[in-house]
């Protein structure tokens, strides 16, 4: 059996699967490409076209490019690296002697089977294919692009995998373009990379169900490299939840569904000790700078501060309770997007809190990339806001007035980038044609009228904004730094018309 | 003498470390009243009906320490767990099945673990360089519970005390209750000895050359200089009619054996040599025994006699010098300090007052107390009292209010009587001095506090934990020089370990939780 059969899901295609609608009888409201899908590289933007089964790579003022495989369709792009993505995507193998045809929709149902792979792809094409299961998840990527890891969703059926090892991930070296499998634990649903110094990948953390396995990644293939138990009571499951690494890579922090326990492990000399916090996080981050964890919760008011040497906790009381915690220059913003109207600066080094009171809850919160202010989309009852909080401080003091905008509807997307002048923040309304361009610290507003709705904003690798629309034949827009509007569109008709095409199988 | 617990003394010399589940040691100096069933004689007026003295030390379970670590043992995972209290450094090694019982050895170089479910001893090993540990184990007899260690740390003797707890349910056949395990720690060789029925406990003289197993009818005297252990069998009482044995004590040179026996009016004496035993005459029920400090004197406290003796080591067989206590206050217990003076209290009785006793002019000055007590000890400068107060209130109603019916502690400044009583929210459960002897460590059952007792301003400091106070205990000073005090360390309620570390050169807590899953880390 070759390692294709052995991959080999036998999951049968249905009469009302996509290839028995004829092309002719396609309408615009379908669909031709999921707005939701862009991915931004130093290549251009990435989305993913539904109808061909492809994806399409848009860059302002260039041809767009089609990037297509030619046995397989592109199900998901899951993330870049550089200039290129990795996708997840399916083959469809019709049972030798079935149909001499060579598309998919000539195989009958009942001979033609899925097989799940993945792909490396830029602009020339796919530089770098992969086998993985079905049953394998989302991927993770390390910071530089080394590594993607997939664990089981134990969701997916794994049938017709053979034997498939519930305990394992699967790891994918983008540099050897290579994949194997790794045994770590069951039902193992979190990754986290460990990085050296030069911020290489050279190791991962996989949590799973009342285990979390530590991985060395810098031998030729990853082993587990010590196997941590969360429980020593085989009835008792302990789930971790999120898991945060100390600057200095020594030790590991894990939260625990419905817990106020932390683990702490100990990656260097493998050992765990366990702190009692307030109650269980609701939020954690690990500032490297004061190399200290900052821990908030949803039921306390307090946002409690643990050193990385000796593990004790200080508790530093503020007036409401928080969920989110933002990473800044010299401090961490809290925020609740739970009902409450504050937001709290803690100054790491001083440790002293400035609280600052929203007029309405906050849904979202960004910090301007030089960490001078936080913008914050808020919400009552469906009239949207934009408020500013300046953080600044001059002679050691901050100005806590938050400044409010009214929206002509609820912000639903916020994205930052920086300009000559400070920074810029786009700010996307539900259902709204317009764009509202946020300067700090001049605070400036200008509205931009779009094309048409907005389904999503994000911004490139060059400071450029994206917005892409629901508009069934591809749009996309790209806003660079003078306001100046760029359209892409009917990307989403590529391929539109061409028939899937069968896998070859290999003799 | 008395041994570790909640009744503490300044040396311990000549003292086995005596381990076991449930009573942990066995009780040593238990009086009984007169009209018991013991065989002795009739009690005096002011003894009729009285309890024994109680100092049992009911912990379990309890940590050993070097000077560095503390070692843990985790039953249910049959595991070790180290603990190195200086860098919180954890590590976990394999044992043999149930251990329930650890000790070291005076060279720091080795913990020796009692599997109890098992039959067997570990030896744990720590190689002074690396740091490593290895363990080697050693099968013992079954239906045994406590471990006594030799000073020297050379021998370990595993026997049955009817009043442990009997963690090894045997093998459903046959049982015995008169063997002991002797296992050599350094050859790692076992050796199987009779003694009498049922022990009592288990002695060594101070350089750890012969031990003495002692029952109710016999002493066992076991010679551990030979290549295997030599027993000599030698009869106290008679068989058909034994009194029970409660505590022994050994001179300082090996010579003698001292054997108090419950309500009788004699102490035994053995002369380990010769083999001759003889009864000594000493006033009715004898409740406690103590060598003094220097070795040179045996103090016999007889509570119905309302009496204490003291007699020559030197001269055992001679007339001791008596004497009377100044009222009828049925004091049972004796601790004898260093500077001449002696503490005499009862813990049998609710009384609402302690003794101190010159020795050298043989006076004895009554002193109250705010509430009875449960024990009594010098601080380690000798310069205060430690009074554990029982819950009862003094008979005559003289307890103050806030005290009622509450577990409280008195330190006494014995310079000036000043005394601060602080009031308990629960018993004592554990207790251990600091190294320089200024404080003192106190934890309460099922109360998550540490209490720092300051000896020399009399003041408390508490200590908040992260759950119930199990152990405390205190790490040997390696530097007496370096200006640093070695901290204190407090075990704690916690299914997968709890262990805190309380520096009092800056009155820091740091905790350490779930060090048992160290033991399944998977490398």
């Amino acid at each position: 059996m070759n390692h294709r059969t052995l991959l080999m899901l036998a999951l049968l295609t249905t009469g009302c699967g996509r290839y028995d609608i004829d092309p002719s009888q396609y309408t615009e409201e379908e669909g031709l490409w999921d707005p939701q899908s862009a991915l931004p590289t130093d290549g251009g933007l990435f989305v993913r076209l539904t109808r061909a089964g492809d994806v399409a790579l848009l860059t302002p003022g260039q041809d767009t490019v089609r990037v297509h495989l030619d046995d397989a369709e592109i199900d998901s792009i899951e993330a870049g690296a550089g200039s290129a993505v990795l996708t997840r995507s399916t083959e469809f193998v019709c049972d030798a002697g079935a149909t001499p045809s060579k598309y998919v929709d000539d195989c009958p149902s009942d001979r033609l089977t899925q097989v799940g792979r993945a792909d490396l792809i830029d602009a020339s094409g796919s530089v770098a294919r992969f086998d993985v299961g079905a049953w394998y998840g989302a991927f993770t990527f390390s910071a530089d692009g080394h590594f993607a890891v997939a664990p089981i969703d134990a969701n997916r059926p794994t049938a017709g995998g053979g034997l498939v090892n519930l305990t394992s991930v699967l790891v994918i070296d983008e540099e050897t373009k290579t994949s194997y499998e790794v045994s770590v634990g069951f039902a193992a649903d979190r990754v986290i990379f460990r990085n050296d110094a030069e911020g290489k990948a050279i190791g991962m953390l996989v949590l799973s169900r009342s285990e979390v396995a530590n991985v060395d990644l810098t031998s030729q293939v990853a082993v587990p490299r010590a196997t941590y138990p969360l429980t020593l009571d085989a009835g008792q499951t302990v789930t971790p939840i999120d898991v945060a690494l100390t600057p200095d890579n020594h030790y590991a922090l894990i939260t625990i569904e419905g817990s106020g326990d932390l683990y702490v492990l100990d990656l260097e000399s493998p050992s765990i000790n366990i702190v009692a916090l307030a109650g269980h996080p609701s939020a954690l981050l690990v500032d490297p700078v004061s190399d200290r964890t900052y821990i908030s919760y949803k039921a306390s008011s307090r946002i409690d501060v643990l050193d990385h040497v000796r593990f004790d906790v200080e508790t530093l009381d503020v007036d409401s309770a928080t969920d989110h915690l933002i990473q800044g220059p010299g401090f961490v913003f809290a925020y609740s997007r739970s009902g409450a109207l504050d937001g709290y600066r803690i100054d790491t080094t001083t440790f002293a809190v400035d609280r600052y009171r929203f007029t309405q809850p906050p849904t979202k919160v960004e910090l301007a990339p030089d960490g001078t202010a936080a913008i914050a989309l808020t919400a009552t009852a469906g009239v949207g806001r934009l408020e500013v909080a300046d953080l600044r401080q001059v002679d050691g003091k901050v100005d806590t007035d938050v400044k409010p905008f009214g929206l002509d509807g609820v912000g639903v997307g916020l994205t930052f980038a920086a300009d000559a002048d400070g920074s810029r923040a786009l700010i996307l309304q539900d259902g709204v044609d317009t764009l509202y361009s946020l300067s700090w610290p001049s605070l400036q507003v200008k509205a931009v009228d779009l094309p048409s709705p907005p389904a999503a904003i994000g911004t490139m690798p060059d400071g450029t904004f994206y917005i892409t629309h629901q508009d069934a034949l591809g749009l996309v827009t790209f806003l660079d730094d003078a306001d100046n509007l760029v359209e892409v569109n009917g990307f989403g008709q590529l391929g539109m018309l061409d028939r899937p095409l069968l896998t070859q199988e290999e003799n | 003498m008395r041994c570790p617990s909640l009744v503490f003394l300044l040396t311990l010399a000549g003292c086995s470390q005596d381990y076991a589940m449930g009573d942990g040691s066995q009780p040593r100096d238990t009086g009984t009243s007169t009209d018991g069933n013991g065989g002795g004689g009739g009690g005096g007026a002011a003894d009729t009906g009285l309890p024994s003295e109680d100092e049992t030390d009911r912990l379990s379970l309890r940590p050993a320490q070097t000077d560095v670590y503390v070692f843990v043992a985790n039953p249910d995972r049959d595991t070790v767990t180290r603990i190195n209290v200086l860098t919180q450094e954890v590590k976990t090694v394999r044992v043999g099945h149930v251990p329930n019982a650890v000790v070291t050895t005076p060279d720091n170089l080795s913990a020796v673990v009692y599997n109890a479910g098992g039959d067997s001893v570990s030896v744990i090993h720590t190689d002074p360089v690396t740091k490593e540990m290895s363990v080697d184990t050693v099968d013992v007899r079954d239906n045994l519970n406590t471990m006594s260690l030799s000073p020297d740390g050379k021998y370990a003797l595993l026997w049955h005390d009817a009043k442990g707890v009997d963690v090894d349910a045997g093998t459903g056949g046959a049982a015995s209750y008169n063997e002991v395990s002797v296992v050599s720690i350094v050859g790692l060789s076992h050796t199987a000895i009779v003694v009498g029925f049922n022990p009592k406990g288990v002695r060594f003289t101070r350089d750890g050359s012969r031990a003495i197993v002692f029952s109710d009818a016999s002493i066992a005297s076991v010679d551990l200089t030979g290549a295997s252990p030599d027993t000599t069998f030698i009869p106290i009482a008679d068989p058909l009619n034994a009194p029970s044995a409660e505590e022994v004590e050994i001179d300082p040179a090996g010579h003698y054996a001292f054997v108090r026996q419950a309500a009788t009016d004699a102490l035994t004496v053995v002369d380990l040599r010769t083999r001759e035993v003889e009864a000594v005459p000493v006033g009715q029920n004898p409740t406690d025994l103590d060598l003094t400090p220097d070795g040179l004197g045996a103090v016999v406290v007889s509570r119905a006699a309302l009496e204490v003796s003291v007699f020559s080591v030197a001269d055992p067989f001679a007339d001791p010098r008596v004497v009377p206590f100044p009222d009828d206050t049925p004091f049972g217990s004796v601790i004898v300090g260093t500077d001449d003076l002696a503490v005499l209290f009862t813990n049998a009785t609710p009384a609402d007052r302690y003794a101190l006793w010159t020795l050298s002019g043989d006076q004895i000055a009554l002193h109250p107390l705010i509430k009875p007590a449960a024990s009594i000890a010098r601080t380690p400068d000798g310069g205060s009292l430690m009074v554990v107060h029982t819950s009862t209130d003094n008979p005559d109603g003289s307890t103050p209010l806030p005290y009622q019916k509450k577990a409280a502690v008195s330190l006494i400044d014995l310079s000036d009587f000043r005394t601060n009583t602080i009031s308990l929210s629960a018993p004592i459960l554990g207790f251990a001095n600091s190294s320089d002897g200024k404080r003192g460590y106190v934890t309460m059952v099922d109360k998550p506090f540490m209490e720092v007792l300051h000896y020399d301003t009399l003041i408390y400091d508490e200590v908040a934990l992260r759950s119930n106070a199990v152990f405390v205990g205190v790490l040997p000073d390696l530097d007496v020089n370096d200006g640093d005090q070695p901290p204190a360390w407090v075990s704690q309620v916690h299914p997968l370990g709890r262990m805190s570390f309380y520096d009092p050169d800056d009155a820091s807590l740091e905790t350490i939780t779930g060090f048992e899953l160290n033991g399944a880390i998977e490398e």
